[in-house]
């Protein structure tokens, strides 16, 4: 490894690109000091070996990771892969190496420093998939649904089986503005395609149910728990964006009237309710 | 009345039920034309209470013919009435289940008429979201105390999860403030279901097409605070009926005051949120940490301590048992280590195979310490001394400012003000996840 640490890898930023870089580490027995995408490369001084994308040297690493190091390495490596900060891929790079000098055993040595790294990109992938799982919300546009969301990471892949499974008879597309990709879904196929920019089909008209379930919000809270931190640290605030029910108190830090202890109350809270809607001609 | 009204008055209504949890079943989506269920559910929501809103909870209506003290329904409350149509129901869980709000549906239902016709009417929404609409979608029902055992079944062939509320920890209780329900009428249906899971597993391993009855279990809910029962009472019996009715999960419901009764709490209690929080760390005691209700509390001191959670309390009291080495001990026993729970001890388990752990790995596994380095060592090693009696221990983990200063141990500091009691509200550390 005589040019060790003085060379830079620059790739293409897919998935396949980066396992050409692995493959290129390998055969030119050299770990760079960075790797980067083409697109985001800053000037630099050192040497710059451009990665050539090529699927049959990708396809050798993934074969050779499966077979070596076992399904809980390569999974590891894919979902890593997903995870949106940069160093990332220096940082898969050095598992893999320490994996193929350790064998199999590597992706359970979550107490050592570059495992841990790795392990930690995936834990938060999983967990930025989890809140879009939960958090994501379609609108319906003509019988069609559509979502709009800005993960961290690059989660579509991780989310496309929930959703295809839950509305699979619909169209529906998940467009990830953060990554200029859609998942799009029909009855017959499904595909992950990458999209520039998107004029969103316009959703106005879909008021109805969307309302109706402000409605149903504001009614299951009860006053006497009323928690603001503890809704909070599960429905973090940067997720409020894609949710109906609490768009009013975002936009204007508008407490939600909290439904009230006796019937009298309640009663009396829900006419107010009925005649807000009257005058706002819901 | 338009759905907007009937909706927030069934949502209202429904609400004190503290279960909303869509785990526990694994449909495919195979089984219907929208909707699958995740083993692990799902949670949608959070109200400004900090309660998970993972299904549609709702009552189908509230015109009750009971009168149980407790409860906003009773017949005897002047309060506006609305009852859904099986269709209405279908409808609005499959349009808010398609928009991703919900992960299902929780009907339950004040008795109109009688508890069959009630239950007749319940079974008819979810054929028709079943059958009709193709759903494929997580369905908790609650099943009606004195419905025919027949009507139950059918309940069950039909959602995912089914429960009966106990509604209060002892029948003395259950006699005086909820007149028209019995022990036995409880009981009945929940044994019911227990054996129809039971034959119904059997079933399946027979024949592979057998309709799945009740797949996520049973499960009921009490009401904490409205009664006098104390903390060693509600774990014995939670503990029961786990063991004899194979529940899923016992829900409690701190007790919220909505109207005078002499047998009541006065108007003006607060919800006692810190004993319902106490008592759900005691219950996952039960259910993950391999716990028996005798080991978390004892009748001598029959209620559980409001400063400490119930795993700490049972450390200081078995110092003997400590510390353990984390390289060594057993999962059961990383399980009883005050600050490692499941997950931290299911790490350090995989983390150990290939590795020797040292505090450092530990804090890289995202083991808090905190209270943790007291009770273990690493490779012989410990960070802080073990202190010896139950007293000091309390002393050293709970921290003074958060908690007021102690109040009854003989060790409080001295003070020039009044001491703090313990505030609820300052304590509200709800979890959130029910």
């Amino acid at each position: 490894m005589s040019d060790r640490g003085i060379l830079i890898f620059a790739y293409d930023g897919s998935f396949e690109g980066f396992l050409s870089a692995v493959f290129d580490s390998f055969s030119m027995k050299t770990i760079p000091a960075d790797i980067v995408v083409f697109d985001d490369m800053e000037p630099s001084l050192l040497k710059i070996h451009y990665v050539e994308t090529n699927s049959e040297h990708a396809k050798r690493v993934e074969i050779g990771i499966a077979k070596k190091l076992g399904g809980t390495v390569l999974n590891m490596v894919k979902r890593a892969f997903l995870f949106d900060e940069k160093g990332k891929e220096k940082a898969i790079l050095l598992f893999i190496h320490k994996a193929f000098s350790e064998g199999k055993a590597t992706g359970s040595k979550i107490g050592d420093e570059t495992v841990n790294r790795v392990y930690k990109m995936c834990v938060a992938v999983n967990n930025e998939a989890e809140r879009f799982r939960q958090f994501t919300r379609f609108s319906d546009s003509n019988g069609a649904l559509v979502a709009v969301i800005h993960p961290k990471h690059f989660v579509l892949p991780l989310i496309k089986s929930f959703f295809c499974a839950r509305i699979k008879n619909e169209h529906f597309m998940i467009f990830d503005s953060e990554h200029g990709a859609a998942l799009i879904h029909t009855p017959e196929r499904t595909a992950i395609i990458p999209v520039e920019n998107l004029e969103l089909p316009d959703c106005s008209e879909d008021r109805f149910y969307c309302n109706l379930w402000k409605n149903y919000y504001r009614h299951i809270a009860i006053a006497s728990r009323y928690n603001p931190a503890c809704r909070r640290d599960h429905m973090p605030k940067r997720f409020w964006q894609y949710l109906p029910e609490v768009q009013e108190e975002l936009e204007h830090g508008f407490v939600p009237k909290l439904s009230f202890g006796t019937a009298k109350e309640i009663a009396a809270a829900l006419e107010k309710e009925f005649d807000r809607k009257l005058l706002e001609g819901e | 009345m338009d759905m907007y009204e009937k909706l927030s008055i069934l949502a209202e209504a429904a609400k004190y039920d503290a279960s909303c949890s869509s785990s526990g079943s694994g449909r495919k989506s195979s089984e219907g034309t929208i909707g699958a269920a995740l083993p692990s559910g799902c949670c949608h929501s959070f109200t400004a209470d900090g309660r998970c809103v993972s299904l549609l909870k709702i009552l189908m209506s509230n015109a009750c013919v009971y009168d149980c003290k407790y409860c906003i329904s009773r017949r005897s409350n002047d309060f506006p009435r609305a009852t859904f149509t099986p269709r209405e129901i279908a409808e609005l869980t499959i349009e808010f289940y398609r928009r991703n709000y919900i992960e299902g549906l929780f009907l339950s239902s004040a008795v109109v008429g009688t508890p069959d016709w009630t239950m007749e009417h319940m079974i008819e929404a979810l054929r028709l979201l079943r059958e009709e609409y193709g759903f494929a979608g997580y369905i908790h029902a609650k099943a009606i105390p004195g419905a025919d055992p027949v009507l139950t079944h059918r309940l069950g062939l039909l959602a995912d999860r089914v429960s009966v509320n106990i509604e209060l920890p002892s029948e003395k209780s259950l006699v005086s403030l909820a007149p028209d329900k019995t022990k036995h009428n409880i009981l009945e249906p929940m044994g019911l279901i227990k054996t129809g899971i039971e034959e119904n597993c059997e079933d399946i391993i027979k024949y592979r097409h057998t309709p799945k009855f009740v797949p996520a279990g049973q499960s009921t809910q009490m009401i904490i605070g409205a009664s006098p029962e104390t903390d060693y009472h509600i774990l014995h019996l939670t503990e029961s009926l786990y063991k004899k009715y194979g529940l899923k999960r016992v829900y409690y419901s701190a007790y919220v005051p909505l109207q005078e009764d002499a047998l009541l709490p006065s108007i003006d209690t607060r919800p006692p949120l810190l004993r319902e929080h106490r008592l759900y760390q005691a219950d996952w005691l039960l259910r993950f940490y391999g716990f028996e209700a005798s080991e978390i509390i004892d009748p001598k001191k029959p209620m559980l301590h409001p400063e400490v959670d119930p795993k700490c309390s049972w450390a200081v009291n078995h110092l003997d048992d400590f510390p353990v080495e984390v390289n060594t001990a057993d999962y059961e026993m990383l399980l009883r280590v005050p600050g490692i729970g499941v997950k931290g001890a299911k790490r350090i388990v995989r983390a150990r195979r290939n590795q020797k752990l040292d505090f450092d790995s530990l804090k890289m596994l995202g083991i808090v310490l905190k209270r943790a380095k007291f009770f273990i060592t690493c490779g012989g090693k410990t960070l802080q001394r073990l202190p010896e009696t139950t007293e000091s221990m309390l002393w050293a983990i709970t921290s003074p400012n958060k908690m007021g200063g102690f109040v009854d141990y003989g060790m409080e500091q001295l003070s020039l003000f009044e001491p703090m009691l313990i505030k609820e509200a300052s304590l509200q550390c709800l979890t959130g996840e029910f």
